[in-house]
């Protein structure tokens, strides 16, 4: 149990009509955030929920390499998330192309920047650009209807703690 | 939450899993009240306290024709995209809350 839950710590913006630019900051040295990130047993642990978790399935971390991993959809099927690496730079820098089964032909860039902050923390930046505004657009309500349809737990107590 | 305070409105109406339901069906096209009553297996009035809560919401809006209230969609539509925004923003905060735990655990700390 979290007792920070109204505590917002992902801070999102739309600096143009094709990005969504996220920033966050870890208690953790860079090269820590990164080893999270490339990982493939590690990154299996947070990047999707315990009730629908992700397999990494391959991580070929080199400019070209590809990665992929698979998550269930709620019928039970299988959505996979895949690309390549574009620019590895550790720890600071990781750009991938972004793409998933469920939407053919839907690709993004996002770029991953990692700053040491003096305190030890680090502050990441992920700007993920599309081909277009309709294609950001579409990322954006991809997480809306998933909120629509499983994400409602959370707010409900979101907002029975900011009713207390 | 605090940069999208014209939201709450709308999270409030959508807290509740009927209202969520009747946005879904309307997601697939206009009914009328009895229409969206029948598969809850909800009365009438119950139903219609609910449709009131979504159209001051500005979710749904209804239109009496003859002797039955039609209801679609309203101009605040979920794919409203503050809404979206926040989902997606919520979606990587739980993501990246996940990995501060892990990061935790790694340092052997309890937070």
């Amino acid at each position: 149990m979290t007792s920070d839950v109204q505590e917002h710590k992902t801070s999102i913006t739309t600096p143009s009509d094709t990005e969504i630019r996220m920033e966050r900051t870890f208690d953790a040295t860079p090269e820590v955030v990164w080893q999270m990130h490339t990982d493939p047993q590690l990154l299996a642990q947070w990047l999707g929920p315990h009730d629908n978790p992700v397999t990494v399935e391959s991580i070929d971390l080199r400019v070209g390499g590809s990665y992929r991993w698979t998550a269930s959809d709620r019928e039970g099927g299988e959505i996979a998330f895949f690309g390549e690496y574009r620019v590895i730079e550790p720890p600071r820098v990781l750009e991938t192309t972004f793409q998933f089964s469920g939407v053919p032909g839907f690709v993004s860039v996002d770029r991953l920047e990692l700053e040491e902050l003096d305190d030890g923390r680090t502050r990441l930046v992920s700007i993920s650009t599309h081909e277009s505004k309709e294609s950001r657009d579409g990322m954006l309500q991809s997480g809306m209807e998933k909120g629509v349809n499983d994400g409602y737990e959370k707010l409900d107590e979101l907002l029975a703690a900011r009713q207390s | 939450m605090v940069q999208f305070p014209s939201l709450d409105g709308t999270f409030s109406a959508l807290s509740d899993p009927t209202r969520r339901a009747i946005l879904e069906r309307l997601g697939q096209g206009g009914a009328t009240i009895s229409e969206l009553a029948e598969p809850s297996g909800m009365s009438l009035t119950g139903l219609k306290k609910h449709v009131r809560i979504l159209e001051e919401a500005e979710l749904v809006t209804t239109e009496k024709r003859g002797r039955t209230r039609h209801c679609r969609l309203g101009p605040k539509r979920l794919d409203d995209a503050t809404s979206w925004i926040e989902t997606y923003r919520r979606s990587w905060d739980e993501r990246y809350d996940r990995l501060d735990e892990l990061i935790a655990r790694k340092k052997g700390q309890t937070r």
